[in-house]
């Protein structure tokens, strides 16, 4: 039977999909990092009507994969409330994606390629800081071991890194060429999202992955 | 279209409202507020605030609907405030409300959140009888505002009289609770401790009211209508300094009233001095500040002395909430104003001459 998936990724740049019988049926994506909550709706509008759904009754639709992060607070929570809301409307079911995990499923067959058994994959967490994760490689299928962290270039672990943290710490970080400007994207959320919830295993709740607290702190008046 | 029924959706600062109106019938009004997690820090934490307002989002939402008694199909448009406010509070209802409108097919409204706070005196629930106005005003006042503003079109035309020039009222009040150790937030703590304390204890400044920020009716000063509460606040801190390099107990409750006195006085005095000259026969109160009870009671008698309307709506309809920025987008369905285009961006420092974007 024929499934087709929305897909949304805002924890770096803001992208959606749709994906058909594992194929992508449509795509929009910006490179910009500041507009999500802009341009996320039009973009869904447009791969839904590419794809020959209405978006007011998503009729043929399955679901929706969505990148829970880790990634930049505010775009990250763009995307999460409108995969929650439009899910909760269309009453389909929704599942969160580590976006992390979506471009290890990317680049795994390269790192396979490459011979790398284990690597990391680190995006801009800004403020000097990148977000990763520590993936064991099973014939070109990523496991995550570690992760996700947020920390500085040089407390990741020694491994080959795939993603736009090793493009941003060249001195600190091993990047692996043809991938250090790599960020997630909604067609690997739904690669992924469909791996994942096939075999049953994988999936994360629809919640953001801050992996920081809100950094507020208790002003001298008022401690104890 | 007569009786539009509108969904409204607020989240410009801790609280995630939504409510649902019927014209101006209000049909549902439920909030979550994230108050409770900012006291620790004595006012309110913008990152902490948004990722409330994710949790709460879609309980509110159900809450609203079923409270209303419609289905989501039965709403005719959703408006959402666009601003001003923290931005990334804002962006959490923005994102939530085009999802929404995306899925329904529904028309969606980006609102000015300030001119939703008038908004809420059109609802037959505020209590209010605007029918034989002449020229409408509204004072804002609240943890996030201090404006006086005139109506000439609630959904196409109010001017900012006067506004504050650095901290809106509500947030002196939660400064100088903290300074005299009351606790937050600072409005309802430091009206309380006023009942035991003398308002005329000590004389705090009115801020911007020397003749020099005032000027004439013929030659008024640029700052005729504005508010100042930083010299007032730190007016207070030398105070409470005087009593505690000498190891002397605060007055703390004389201080509490008396500041409190300086705030009420100034903001009903340049109201009533605004409304009066530029012709307001009735001002509406909005905003949390308007729960506060010798605002309520000055401007009550000041109002009357000058022969000019009030309205005091219920307060939690005066505190933030979804059932003002449905009221505003009910009134913009009825005059046919466009509703946005999807692609609009949440805005900080949206300005009042911009309604609905
Ligand atoms: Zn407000």
């Amino acid at each position: 039977m024929s499934q087709t998936y929305l897909a949304l990724d805002t924890s770096a740049t803001a992208s959606a999909a749709v994906l058909r019988d594992d194929d992508v049926a449509a795509h929009r994506s910006t490179g910009s990092q500041r507009n999500h909550s802009e341009v996320l709706a039009g973009f869904i509008t447009e791969v839904l009507t590419e794809s020959g759904i209405d978006p007011s009754t998503a009729k043929g639709l399955d679901g929706i994969f969505v990148g829970v992060g880790p990634g930049p607070f505010t775009g990250l929570r763009a995307g999460i409330i409108t995969a929650q809301t439009l899910a909760h409307t269309w009453k389909l079911p929704v599942y969160g994606v580590l976006s992390l995990d979506s471009l290890a499923h990317r680049v795994a067959a390269e790192a396979f390629r490459i011979g790398a058994q284990e690597f990391v994959v680190a995006t801009d967490a800004r403020r000097k800081e990148v977000y990763w994760a520590h993936y064991d490689n099973i014939g070109g299928q990523p496991q995550r071991l570690y992760g996700p962290f947020v920390n500085a270039a040089h407390e990741v672990t020694e491994l080959p890194v795939f993603g736009a943290g090793a493009g941003l710490y060249p001195e600190e970080l091993f990047g692996i060429t043809g991938f250090t400007d790599a960020v997630p994207d909604a067609t690997d959320i739904a690669a992924y999202g469909t791996v994942a919830l096939r075999r049953g295993r994988g999936l994360q709740p629809v919640e953001p992955q801050y992996l920081r607290g809100h950094d507020a702190k208790i002003p001298k008046q008022l401690r104890p | 279209m007569k009786h539009p029924i509108v969904l409204g959706i607020e989240t410009s600062c801790d609280e995630t409202g939504i409510g649902i109106v019927a014209g101006t019938n209000l049909l549902a009004h439920q909030v979550a507020s994230s108050m409770d997690e900012h006291v620790a820090f004595g006012g309110v934490i913008p990152e902490i605030a948004a990722r409330a307002h994710v949790t709460e989002f879609l309980p509110v939402l159900d809450a609203a609907l079923e409270e209303a008694k419609v289905s989501i199909d039965d709403v005719d448009a959703i408006a959402v405030t666009a601003g001003p406010g923290l931005a990334g509070a804002l962006m959490v209802g923005v994102a939530g409300a085009k999802a929404l409108a995306l899925a329904t097919g529904k028309p969606l409204y980006g609102i000015n959140h300030l001119i939703a706070h008038i908004g809420v005196g059109y609802l037959d629930a505020s209590g209010a009888d605007l029918s034989n106005v002449n020229q409408l005003g509204a004072l804002l006042v609240s943890g996030g505002h201090t404006e006086m503003l005139k109506i000439n079109s609630l959904t196409s035309d109010v001017e900012l009289l006067g506004g504050t020039i650095d901290d809106a009222a509500g947030e002196a009040y939660d400064k100088v609770a903290r300074l005299i150790g009351a606790g937050y937030p600072g409005g309802p703590i430091i009206d309380k401790m006023t009942r035991e304390g003398n308002p005329q204890a000590f004389t705090f400044p009115r801020g911007l009211s020397a003749p020099k920020n005032m000027g004439t009716p013929a030659a008024p000063g640029k700052d005729r209508y504005n508010w100042s509460f930083s010299g007032l606040k730190t007016a207070v801190s030398r105070a409470v300094e005087q009593f505690e390099i000498r190891d002397m107990e605060v007055p703390a409750t004389d201080i509490a009233a008396s500041f409190q006195e300086a705030v009420a006085d100034v903001i009903t005095k340049k109201a009533v001095l605004a409304a009066t000259e530029q012709g307001i026969d009735h001002i509406l109160l909005g905003g949390g500040v308007a729960a506060n009870s010798r605002l309520r009671d000055l401007l009550t008698e000041r109002t009357q002395a000058a022969g000019i309307g009030l309205t005091i709506p219920p307060i939690n309809l005066c505190t933030d909430n979804g059932a003002m920025v449905a009221a505003l987008g009910a009134q913009l369905v009825a005059d046919e104003i466009a509703p946005s285009a999807l692609g609009f961006s949440a805005d900080p420092t949206q300005q009042v001459s911009l309604i609905s974007v």
